[in-house]
This record gives C-alpha cells, sequence and structure tokens, in this order.
C-alpha cells in the first residue's frame, strides 16, 4: 500500500516537473516565433497630377473634389488654370521599396517618371524620398536624367507635398503627393 | 552515487536537528526520518550518544543548582517552547531544505531546469536574426505638418522652395535650365 503510494506520488512529481520545463520554455518560443515574421510596414500613395498654365480661354470647371487643392496651389502658383489627370495614379509600397508612376511629357515617350520610396515609418509620420526623372536623348542615346531628388516627412492622411516645374505642353506639370499608412 | 551526493548533505542535517530531538522538539515525521538515519549511520548515532550523555549531564546539574521555584518556571518554558515547535513547519528555507532532503530527485530536476534556461537564452541570443534598422521617425509635432527634409535639382535643374502663406502648401518648384 505505501509502496504503491509513493509510486503514485513519484508519479506526480514527475508531471509536476514537466510543467516547471513547459512554464520555462514558453517565454522563450514567443520572441522567437515574433523574431521569425516581423510586420512589413506598407505606405498607401497617391500623386494628383495637374497642368498648371495660363490659358487665354477659360478652360473646363474644376473637379468639385480637388476645389479645395486647386484653390491652395492658385494661391501660391502664378497658374489660373489648373487640369488635373484623371484617374490620380496611386498605390502601396513597403517601406524601403520603389514605387513609380508614369509622368506625362518628355523627350522620349514615356521617359519621365516619379519614383517614390517610404524610406521611414512612425504612427503618423512617412518619410518619403521622392525622385522625378527623366529620359533624353543624347547624341543618339538614351540617357536618363534625375530633375528633382528630395526626402520629405509627411504626416499620414495629412497635408501633402507639391513638386511642380517640369515644362508640359503650354504649362508645366504640378505633382501633389501624400501618403497615408495603416 | 546518491550516497556520494547525499550522505554528507543528509547527516549534515541530521546532526542540526539532534539537539531538537533530545529535547522532543521535532514533530513526529521527522522525528521519524531522523531515527531511521541514525540506525544505519554510527557517526550520527555516536554524534546522538554523545548529546544525550551531556543532556544528562545538565539536567543534573540543573537540579542541584536551581531552587524549586526557578527550576519549576524554567521546565514550564522548556514546555512552552516544545509545543511550540512541534506545530507544522511553515514554508520557507527550512521547509524547501527539507523537501530537497526528502526528494533528492529534485536536485538533478533544478539542475535540469537552470541547465536548459541557460541553453535556451544561449541559443536565443545566438540565433535570433539580426534585427533591421530601426525606422521610426524622430518625435513629431502635435500640429500635423510636412517637413522637406534634404533637396537637391538634377545636373540640368535647380530647385525653388516655398509654401502657401498658411504654411499648408510646402512646394518644391524645378527649374529646368535652358538646353545648347
Amino acid at each position: 500500500m505505501t509502496t504503491q503510494r509513493l509510486h503514485i506520488a513519484s508519479g506526480w512529481r514527475g508531471r509536476g516537473l514537466v510543467i516547471v520545463l513547459v512554464l520555462v520554455l514558453v517565454p522563450f518560443l514567443r520572441p522567437i516565433q515574433l523574431a521569425a515574421a516581423p510586420p512589413v510596414a506598407t505606405v498607401t500613395l497617391q500623386a494628383q497630377i495637374f497642368l498648371a498654365s495660363n490659358p487665354n480661354q477659360p478652360g473646363a470647371p474644376p473637379d468639385l473634389r480637388l476645389a479645395s487643392l486647386i484653390a491652395q496651389l492658385r494661391k501660391a502658383l502664378p497658374y489660373s488654370s489648373f487640369q488635373p489627370f484623371l484617374p490620380a495614379p496611386s498605390g502601396r509600397a513597403e517601406v524601403g521599396k520603389v514605387w513609380r508612376t508614369e509622368l506625362p511629357g518628355g523627350e522620349v515617350q514615356k521617359g519621365r517618371v516619379l519614383e517614390l520610396t517610404p524610406t521611414a515609418i512612425d504612427r503618423a509620420a512617412i518619410q518619403i524620398q521622392a525622385r522625378v526623372v527623366q529620359a533624353k536623348i543624347v547624341q543618339g542615346k538614351t540617357v536618363s536624367e534625375t530633375l528633382v531628388n528630395t526626402t520629405v516627412r509627411l504626416q499620414s492622411g495629412g497635408p501633402p507635398v507639391v513638386i511642380g516645374g517640369p515644362a508640359h505642353q503650354n504649362g508645366v506639370l504640378v505633382i501633389v503627393i501624400s501618403a497615408s499608412a495603416p | 552515487m546518491k550516497a556520494l551526493l547525499f550522505g554528507r548533505s543528509e547527516c549534515s542535517t541530521v546532526v542540526q536537528r539532534l539537539g531538537a530531538y533530545v529535547d522532543g522538539q521535532l514533530h513526529d515525521s521527522r522525528q521519524k526520518q531522523l531515527e531511521a538515519h541514525v540506525r544505519d549511520c554510527p557517526r550520527c548515532a555516536a554524534e546522538l550518544q554523545r548529546l544525550l550523555a551531556l543532556r544528562e549531564q545538565m539536567r543534573r546539574n540543573l537540579a542541584v543548582s536551581l531552587p524549586g521555584e526557578d527550576a519549576a518556571r524554567f521546565w514550564d518554558n522548556v514546555e512552552r517552547k516544545i509545543h511550540k515547535a512541534k506545530s507544522p513547519p511553515r514554508w520557507g528555507a527550512d521547509r524547501l531544505r527539507e523537501m530537497f532532503w526528502f526528494y533528492p530527485k529534485l536536485w538533478w530536476a533544478s539542475a535540469a531546469v537552470l541547465g536548459t534556461t541557460v541553453l535556451l537564452f544561449t541559443a536565443d541570443m545566438v540565433l535570433r536574426p539580426s534585427m533591421p534598422p530601426p525606422t521610426s521617425l524622430a518625435p513629431i509635432d502635435a500640429q500635423p505638418r510636412t517637413v522637406i527634409e534634404s533637396v537637391e535639382g538634377g545636373p540640368n535643374s535647380s530647385v525653388v522652395l516655398f509654401s502657401t502663406p498658411d504654411q499648408q502648401l510646402k512646394i518644391i518648384w524645378v527649374l529646368e535650365r535652358e538646353r545648347s
């Protein structure tokens, strides 16, 4: 009887040791699992492109959704007309990855490109490298040339940054860049 | 192997408790374990005999030197202490030591847990993939705003920065140079 009791007690001690070992192991397993699959930060980018010009005759009335933005641009830039290119290109890019969209104009067909690269992200702020590059023909060869290279910090869903100036048709391009992070 | 590892520790514990045993202060289970050990251990048995002889000698001396009233008060105190000591041991260092004495496998279990912990900690430090550089930014102002951190033109262009009067829009204006 006593031997049987001792045997049962020994079995319970064995189970207790297994439980203790499992409790010790659990805290180590969690960080390894997290390290194996780090979350990927993704940014939603949008580039609203306008053709800014001073036409002799008034153009089409502006899109109501862009009226507020156009009013702001009119305050800052010496152009009376801001014709948007619709739909506005948009996309998503992970931090460190480049998102590209074609811009109108340039010497070479489809040779003008806007490149946006989210380089850092915080809860409310997104750091973006923006480049406008365009292809041109030099001595019969097509070469790529940077027009502007900038690093900006935008608030997620907040005010945009504007890049303007590349010539197109009878005016210039105005690119309004905004970003948001989930 | 077991005797080598635990024999000295067991004798040491028994010797520490011999005084309490001689005074009858051990509770029943401890008393039985100690008696079982002393039966098999000549060294502890000899120590017990030495203590019993000493106790007998002291009792004789006390009986001679203490007056009746003082002796009665002395033994009352002793009996009170014995009664107090016979209550079951509480959790603490003594109880822990007792557990390890009764269940020597606990030494192995503790060593295994400690070794596993050290091994896992080391493995975690060595095998953890290197973390990418932090991507968080410096603290920002409460007011949402756009910051142009750097800007440069190309080989055939220059840039001008300005903003709307209300500072809501930051504008980078590209000036393309005349082409020859």
